[in-house]
């Protein structure tokens, strides 16, 4: 596309890469995982580890590279590192024996289960600090793409519902039933009749579908399963 | 006492700072604020704080660059670097050099660099941290048992602002197809 | 005055950085580099802590606690998460920027300010 302009293939580069890039990705994991004993930890490693994807996309270009992506992956890391941390905190509730939000040391069977405890956690903080520096990293620079020159719209467009699904049912339990009221309300914005069916207290779903149809036009859109999607996207 | 290292960085990061400031062309800026972080990240090292400095040389001075040049690329022609000088609007010069001398007038109160006597910062909690954090957490990086352990309500919710930096760039950048 | 300079070197950098930060904020037309500034402003509050939790002889806190010259590993910490916190952040206000130009073809605020009061 456009990118012809910005991107030159060069030999030298994509060689260099090829051969730096699996040695910077062990340093990241080396820094993730390495954190307990020596500086470094979740934020430093998931960056490292991020700009692993950045150097790939400047040898062989970025949109290649954000094709090449898997992008259920990205958001699998993403949310799901704020999902291990998540769960990670609130173990030690559900577990039921006798430790507060966050007290890794709580954990039974595990052996040393504060240091493997706080071990997870950068696990989990390198995830969502990767994934979100990739997306940021891409999102930026094929942002600003000229309107009608933008390939990503089609093949990324259809995939972000299932991720956005996939982010609002993954965070703990408490939010389970949150998502399944969010989708209840948006089939009621569509369909009209519906939500009066669906949820015993009508008011109740009215004035939340309200809301959600008043507040939040962008969840809306993407939060539509697919083929629905493509019929209102083109619109 | 200030070491010649330290002197010359901080030397090189006012310079630094003033010439990011002072350059009209936005990609000699982001070079030049490129290698600002850079320096801090050695100022970081040479305050002791490794951590810090890994965070600052990933992510200020790799990352945040490249941050910047991406979203300049397609935004800004770019014919070469310039060197050309922005006109300083002496008024506002003024303003902030107002600014700086509010913030110099509190600097005798500040405790000595490197005392500890007479530091808020080395009080109680210092010492709880550095005595005990080994024995209640097994974590040698005191750094990363305070971030996770000790502040770990503090990290979830950081981590969750990243999250949504993430997901407010997505939204803001969504594009209305054939709109 | 000169004894003063030799113990708070450090803190006059940082009271320098904000000035620059703020000019930068306030008077530069380019949105970019207007985030910029603000980076440089925040970098400024950063040395701040770091200087703050410097010790004489102090040595970065990593080991098992019998050592008692360590420097603060507490303003790390704030710092390192303000770091991370920064970055987003500067990405928001990239992508912002990035906005801006797709709507008004122009990254200098007056350019903008110009097409706002056309229209």
């Amino acid at each position: 596309m456009s990118d012809g302009r910005t991107y030159v293939e060069s030999p030298i580069i994509m060689a260099t890469v090829r051969l730096v890039a699996p040695f910077v990705l062990t340093y990241g994991l080396f820094i993730t995982l390495h954190g307990a004993s020596s500086p470094g930890g979740g934020f430093q490693g998931g960056v490292i580890v991020a700009s692993v994807i950045v150097m790939l996309s400047f040898a062989y270009g970025i949109d290649p590279t954000w094709e090449w992506l898997d992008k259920r992956v990205l958001v699998g890391i993403t949310s799901g590192g704020i999902a291990v941390f998540a769960a990670l905190a609130l173990g030690p509730i559900l577990l039921g024996t006798g430790g507060d939000f966050l007290e890794l040391g709580s954990y039974p069977v595990i052996p040393n289960p504060w240091k493997y405890g706080i071990e997870l956690v950068e696990v989990g903080i390198a995830m969502t600090v990767a994934g979100v520096v990739i997306v940021l990293f891409f999102q930026l620079a094929r942002g600003a793409m000229p309107p009608g020159g933008s390939p990503y719209a089609k093949p990324s467009a259809q995939r972000v519902p299932s991720r956005s699904r996939g982010e609002a049912a993954q965070p703990g339990t408490e939010s389970a039933d949150q998502s399944g009221d969010e989708t209840a309300d948006q089939t009621g914005h569509e369909v009209s009749d519906e939500p009066v069916d669906r949820t015993d207290t009508p008011t109740d779903a009215d004035s939340s579908a309200t809301d959600s149809g008043r507040s939040t036009p962008v969840d809306d859109g993407s939060d539509r399963p697919s083929p629905a999607d493509e019929g209102d996207d083109r619109r | 006492m200030i070491t010649l290292l330290e002197a010359g960085l901080l030397v090189f990061i006012v310079l630094s700072a003033l010439m990011t400031a002072i350059l009209r062309d936005v990609l000699a800026a982001i070079i030049v604020f490129g290698a600002y972080s850079l320096g801090m990240a050695v100022l970081w090292i040479v305050l002791r704080a490794p951590d810090v400095g890994l965070t600052e040389a990933a992510v200020g001075a790799g990352i945040m660059t490249v941050l910047l040049l991406v979203s300049i690329a397609r935004t800004t022609r770019l014919t070469g670097i310039e060197l050309r000088p922005v006109e300083i609007n002496w008024g506002v010069a003024a303003l902030c050099g107002l600014f700086v001398l509010a913030i110099l007038a509190t600097v005798p109160a500040l405790p000595d660099m490197g005392q500890t006597v007479g530091n808020p910062v080395f009080g109680e909690i210092y010492n709880h941290y550095v005595t005990m954090a080994y024995e209640q957490t097994h974590v040698e990086n005191v750094v990363t048992a305070i971030l996770v352990a000790y502040r770990g309500f503090d990290t979830l919710g950081e981590a969750t602002v990243v999250f949504t930096a993430g997901v407010a760039v997505l939204t803001v950048l969504r594009r209305e197809v054939d709109a | 005055m000169m004894e003063l300079l030799t113990t708070h070197y450090n803190y006059v950098v940082f009271a320098v950085l904000l000035g620059i930060g703020l000019y930068m904020i306030i008077d530069d037309e380019n949105l970019v580099k207007k985030v910029i500034g603000l980076n440089v402003f925040q970098t400024g509050i950063f040395l701040f802590f770091i200087t703050i939790s410097v010790r004489d002889g102090g040595l970065p806190a990593v080991g098992k606690g019998s050592e008692s010259a360590y420097v603060n590993p507490l303003p790390h910490v704030l710092i390192l998460t303000a770091i991370v916190v920064g970055v987003s952040l500067t990405a928001l206000a990239l992508a912002l920027v990035v906005r801006i130009h797709e709507e008004y073809g122009s990254i200098r605020e007056d350019v903008v300010v110009e097409v706002l009061e056309d229209e």
